[in-house]
């Protein structure tokens, strides 16, 4: 349903908060942002000196010894990931194409599902391979047709996923309240509740000792009566309102969590 | 009355622990009533919760997103999960609840709306 396709690298969605821990590790994606992949390339990306970074997804995980943005050598990987047959303790070196395409195929398996992904960044204290060769991090990008510079849309994210689960869109993008609805009664009120409503709620929410700059998703059941509830949600200096259906409510808030919370 | 209140709330963070505090509030003086007996909030922290919740539901007669008075507001962030019900008959009486993100709300949202009713109509 979240087109993980339209992510890009280098997503910085959450990277301007506060570091969220978990066990010890610190957590670099909630699954859909930054895309998985787009998060641990962005980890080796910013390893100048030589680490030992340990990537987990759940119970998987993959140990790399990485230095100048460069994956030296593997150092651990879970047993569910061995199916790639990538070469543990050895050094490693994008000329080398079977090991280097092994090593993509086990950190394509590693990410296969939409969960979060934690690192672990520890001194290097392995005495095996030691290489000045490595796999550089743009030609693993390359390796795993990763893009680097496409936008970064998490609201249009949000909207596209939950277009089953509401019956009227305004979505704030480029300052124009951009919307979509098969009834225009419905819609016709929700644009009254932006033009209206929605900077004076801020406003307001922003005095009560609240953070307007961290994401947010606000639910109103039955705010607009018969015509059914509205969600406001932003993140990022954009803006999604939405009329849904009651019944809709554990779907919308499930999509929001999962994609701008860790 | 207060012993009663509490009691209530006390019995539904109970059946919910994902639920960390529950209070019951007066939009129209801002002021939190009761309590649940272990919530981990201090009073500015509960203070604060009631303007939030102000300024989410509105006063009854000025919805603050909608036109009528939202039955209920969900507000999810990175910190959690807040729940602000309003009372049906007196809906500037309502029942706060600060909770993690692991309430299931819509086993919980009926519950807090039943359990309302009660302490507002008691009253």
């Amino acid at each position: 349903m979240i087109d993980e396709g339209t992510i890009a690298r280098k997503l910085a969605t959450l990277g301007s908060e506060k570091p969220i821990f978990r066990d010890g590790a610190r957590v670099i994606s909630n699954g859909i942002l930054p895309s998985p992949i787009n998060a641990i390339l962005d980890e080796i990306d910013n390893t100048i000196l030589r680490r030992k970074l340990t990537f987990r997804v759940g119970a998987s995980f993959m140990s790399f010894i990485v230095a100048g943005r460069r994956l030296l050598s593997l150092v651990a990987i879970s047993d569910d990931l061995t199916e790639a047959n990538p070469p543990v303790g050895e050094a490693l070196s994008h000329e080398e194409s079977e090991a280097f395409e092994a090593v993509g195929a086990a950190l394509t398996l590693l990410v296969r599902e939409d969960h979060p992904v934690l690192v672990e960044s520890t001194p290097s204290d392995e005495g095996g391979a030691r290489s000045d060769i490595g796999i550089p991090v743009d030609r693993l990008a390359d390796l795993l047709e990763v893009v680097p510079s496409a936008p970064i849309k998490p609201m249009q994210i949000f909207v596209e996923a939950c277009e089953g689960f509401y019956t009227a869109c305004l979505f704030w993008s480029d300052g124009l309240w951009v919307g979509h609805a098969e009834d225009d009664d419905v819609l016709a009120e929700l644009r009254k509740v932006a033009d209206d409503q929605w900077e004076r709620f801020r406003s307001a929410y922003g005095k009560s000792g609240q953070s307007l700059d961290a994401p947010r998703l606000f639910m109103l059941e039955r705010a607009l009566g018969e015509s059914g509830s509205v969600a406001g949600t932003w993140a990022q200096g954009e803006f999604a309102l939405f009329v849904y259906e009651p019944g809709n409510l554990a779907d919308i808030h499930a999509i929001w969590r999962k994609i701008f919370t860790t | 009355m207060v012993a009663m209140v509490s009691d209530e709330l006390d019995a539904l963070q109970a059946r919910f622990p994902a639920c960390e505090t529950l209070a019951y509030a007066d939009l129209t003086t801002g002021m939190i009533l009761v309590t649940n007996s272990n919530t981990p909030l201090e009073r500015n922290a509960l203070n604060r919760l009631c303007a939030e919740a102000s300024a989410v539901l509105g006063v009854a007669t000025a919805p603050s997103l909608g036109n009528v008075a939202a039955e209920s507001a969900v507000v999810s962030g990175q910190d959690g999960v807040r729940l602000f019900v309003r009372a049906p008959v007196l809906p500037n009486d309502v029942l706060l609840c600060v909770s993690t993100a692991g309430l299931d709300l819509v086993a919980f949202a009926p519950e807090a709306q039943a359990c309302l009713q009660r302490i507002s109509e008691d009253g």
